[in-house]
């Protein structure tokens, strides 16, 4: 039951490499997070699994069956919320979820149940008379989302869910998110809020220039356990008495030491010897030591070390 | 209503504005059509009017006057709607489902063949009003609207051809309105300089092909041969023009659905 992309590459007619041989295999019930610059590639990756672009070599196929460059046979799997989200604004919500309820061909007798389901799942009730263009940002893309689970599809695609929303309703969406994501969906999101896909995500992926780029070793992906288990640089910060003079006596340590009015930061932070080490010096210094704590880098800090790691 | 799409037009253009104006545009102009011969003829006769007279002026007005703004309207009721599409990016939301490309372009080419039945519709109470003054018998008149909601159907499906392969709605009108252009009035004005010159040089068979080319599928050459009771054709002859004409605006029509398809189709790439 998984989607299995593989090696997949689409040069646009422009010349342009979005994406270069890339592979992935996406499990049931699994959320996995597409990060990377603008113009990496993570659009253009989506529409290739929905079949929206043809890729020129690769496969895209869900349990066993081929669906590249076939979007109506990919339709009945696959998903796509696009970014922007290209929603009829001239029309009621209603009738937006009506017009995409009759283009799937749900029978009539059907239709309002799964409209009504959809409508309680999204909390969308209060809105359905209005017209679309009159709804915020945040409402039209659960219109959106909407329109992909009327066709209930076991992989959902989303490309930049949370877009232009404010913090509430960016939570409340991807709370949505997790909730199909516990439905036994697949689920691959592209975003650029990457502290919320921290929290949502199980996997991850970094799309540079159409490439996978390495985290560890060979893998490419890493986990959200990953992530929360300090897989990236982590930092020791010590808060003292005199930073500044705190900087100077560690100095010589062959580490990274930044220092403001409040602490030194050391990157990396080192093993518990260290830390000790780092603490006796300064005490030996007649600096006083108020507090010690090791500091974990979120994936922001991952993906900025990852993409500044491969620059060099 | 088996097709969604025809479903979503109707939804979206009967909330328009823009389509209420036009009926109402269409329905003055039509009035003031109708009055102003009534007017004129009330004038001219100095009070006393002979209704076969004006009966027969308000028919050939109304259904000139029909057969022109419908032709301009038509491409409005559908130039835009594959392109428009694209502009709003709502495209890659229906190429992600099981309907087709056919399905998509028949159901907005429907739609606007509605709205054209529509606007005619609304032009039958005046014939009617013509046809109690004396005017055409109502066969003709009825044979000519018929002519006219035809090849307005005709440039419909051409415009939603031309939408189909234009990025931009407004590039969509103005080939559109160039197409239009030189179909209905500069391969005519081609045609009768050519004509001319074939007169003073003896060259029938030429003269004859330029007749085809450039007369007999022009838009309104079937209306004028059923109000000029076939301009003294042999019955043979009429049947081979008309024939021509309608067989032409056949694959014209059919161009045009072909094009819309082929456009959407290019939408994965």
């Amino acid at each position: 039951m998984s989607l299995v992309i593989n090696n997949v590459s689409k040069t646009y007619p422009n010349g342009v490499a979005a994406v270069r041989d890339l592979s992935i295999e996406l499990n049931p019930g699994e959320v996995f997070g597409l990060v990377g610059p603008n113009g990496a590639g993570k659009s253009t990756l989506l529409k290739l699994i929905c079949g929206l672009l043809r890729a020129e070599s690769g496969t895209v196929t869900y349990c066993g069956e081929d669906i590249t460059g076939a979007p109506q046979s990919a339709a009945r799997f696959v998903g796509l919320m696009p970014d922007p989200l290209g929603v009829y604004t001239d029309i009621t919500a209603s009738d937006y979820l009506e017009f995409f309820a009759k283009v799937l061909s749900i029978p009539e007798d059907e239709r309002e149940v799964r409209i009504g389901r959809i409508v309680d799942e999204l909390g969308l009730g209060p809105w359905l008379s209005e017209e679309v263009e009159t709804l915020s940002a945040g409402w039209q893309r659960r219109l959106a989302l909407g329109r992909i689970l009327l066709a209930d599809m076991p992989v959902l695609l989303l490309d930049e869910p949370a877009a232009g929303l404010d913090v509430s309703a960016r939570r409340e969406l991807l709370e949505i998110v997790r909730s199909l994501a516990s439905d036994n969906r697949t689920i691959m999101i592209s975003s650029h809020i990457l502290p919320e896909l921290e929290d949502l995500a199980d996997r991850f992926g970094i799309i540079d220039a159409g490439r996978w780029r390495k985290v560890h070793g060979d893998n490419v992906f890493f986990t959200r356990k990953e992530v929360s288990a300090g897989m990236g640089t982590q930092l020791l910060m010590i808060r003292c008495s005199d930073p500044a003079a705190a900087r100077l006596a560690l100095g010589n340590s062959g580490v990274e030491i930044e220092a403001d009015d409040i602490c030194v930061t050391i990157k990396p932070a080192g093993n518990d010897e260290q830390t000790a080490g780092y603490v006796n010096k300064l005490c030996s210094a007649g600096i006083s030591v108020y507090e010690v704590s090791k500091l974990h880098s979120g994936l922001s800090d991952i993906v900025l070390d990852i993409l500044a790691g491969e620059k060099k | 209503m088996t097709n969604p799409f025809l479903w979503l037009e109707i939804r979206i253009r009967a909330s328009e504005k823009r389509l209420w104006v036009i009926a109402l545009f269409f329905l003055i102009s039509v009035l003031l059509i109708g009055g102003g011969i009534l007017a004129t003829a009330v004038v001219d006769k100095h009070g006393s009017l002979i209704p076969g007279e004006l009966g027969m002026a308000m028919s050939y007005a109304l259904l000139f006057w029909h057969g022109a703004t419908i032709i301009v309207l038509a491409p409005l009721a559908s130039a835009g709607r594959i392109s428009q599409e694209r502009e709003q990016r709502t495209l890659p939301a229906l190429v992600n489902t099981s309907v087709n490309p056919s399905k998509i372009a028949w159901g907005k080419l429907y739609a606007a063949w509605i709205f054209i039945l529509w606007l005619s519709s609304l032009v039958l109470p005046f014939l009617g009003i013509a046809a109690l003054w004396g005017g055409l018998p109502i066969w003709k008149m009825l044979s000519f609207l018929l002519v006219n909601i035809i090849v307005s159907m005709v440039i419909a499906a051409i415009a939603l051809g031309f939408s189909g392969v234009m990025r931009r709605s407004l590039t969509a009108y103005l080939v559109t309105g160039s197409f239009m252009l030189a179909w209905m009035l500069v391969l005519p004005i081609l045609g009768s300089i050519g004509v001319q010159l074939c007169r003073s040089l003896d060259a029938d068979s030429v003269r004859d092909l330029l007749m085809y080319v450039c007369f007999y599928s022009n838009p309104f050459y079937p209306g004028i041969l059923i109000v000029s009771e076939g301009m003294e054709l042999e019955i043979r002859e009429i049947v081979q023009q008309v024939g021509y004409c309608f067989s032409v605006w056949l694959i014209l029509a059919w161009l045009g659905v072909r094009m819309a398809i082929r456009g959407l189709k290019k939408e994965v790439y």
